[in-house]
């Protein structure tokens, strides 16, 4: 039983995680959370012995995944931005 | 960005590139592979964003050249795959010799196969991320602000870390946010 304590640990953490990403409602700040979820998860699978998932999940997860919303989001804000100075031209 | 940040991004960009072929190279006998390894390298020529400037990172990075990159990879792995059909073995089935088990040079055809998929990521990763970016930096500068708030952010991804307590991010990556 005590040899569990890390994956419970590392499940409840992803729970947290997963629950915060939800909670979050600026996009924003969600890809950082995500982030988070991202690592919490690769300590999960690290912890249940499946270091190459953990390394795709770090990679993935953790890195290219909430990059990618943050540049959608930059790009979203600009458009939205340019177009409202336009209208006030 | 500051000038230690600069500098250190510089200090680790080869690292981090050695850290990605590493894994990929050593793909067979340890956690990692082709896909992790490429994801790896990858991000280390995303550091010259950071280190440098934009400018910097398109100058090496040609999305020509990495496309056809990301075609070669692709086609090696078919490659090594029908090299095997030649033999008189299956797809994908196993011609060379195993070598000695735990060393570099065992795995047979997978370390072949570690490698060409290391390319195919790598190469797609850059110009995944090269849309990416240039479509954000593209409107960046039509804008004429000079908000660098995200992106280096995001180029860091190497080693990012941040983001794990959600209350820590309320003032960094929120604040545009907060403007609108």
């Amino acid at each position: 039983m005590g040899g569990d304590l890390p994956v419970v640990v590392a499940l409840l953490l992803v729970a947290v995680a997963g629950t915060a990403a939800v909670l979050a409602r600026d996009p924003v700040r969600q890809a950082a959370v995500l982030a988070g979820l991202g690592l919490a998860l690769a300590l999960l699978f690290a912890v249940l012995q499946a270091p190459d998932v953990a390394l795709s999940q770090l990679a993935v997860g953790t890195a290219l995944t909430p990059l990618m919303v943050l540049l959608s989001v930059r790009k979203v804000r600009r458009k939205a931005r340019s177009e409202r100075r336009e209208e006030h031209e | 960005m500051p000038a230690p940040v600069r500098r250190y991004a510089l200090a680790v960009l080869p690292l981090t590139l050695l850290t990605g072929l590493y894994v990929v190279a050593h793909g067979q006998v340890s956690p990692g592979g082709g896909f992790q390894g490429g994801v790896v390298a990858a991000t280390a020529l995303h550091l010259l964003y950071i280190a440098i400037d934009y400018r910097a990172l398109r100058r090496v990075r040609s999305v020509a050249l990495f496309t056809l990159a990301d075609a070669a990879g692709e086609a090696g792995y078919l490659l090594v795959g029908l090299g095997a059909l030649l033999s008189g073995a299956a797809f994908l089935r196993n011609v060379l010799p195993y070598g000695t088990t735990g060393t570099l040079a065992s795995g047979g055809t997978v370390p072949l196969l570690n490698a060409a998929v290391g390319v195919e990521v790598a190469a797609a990763v850059v110009v995944l991320l090269a849309q990416f970016l240039d479509q954000a930096i593209v409107i960046e500068s039509a804008d004429g602000s000079q908000d660098q708030g995200h992106t280096p952010q995001g180029g860091a991804s190497g080693r990012t870390s941040e983001g794990r307590t959600p209350q820590g991010q309320k003032s960094a990556p929120g604040s545009e946010g907060g403007r609108r």
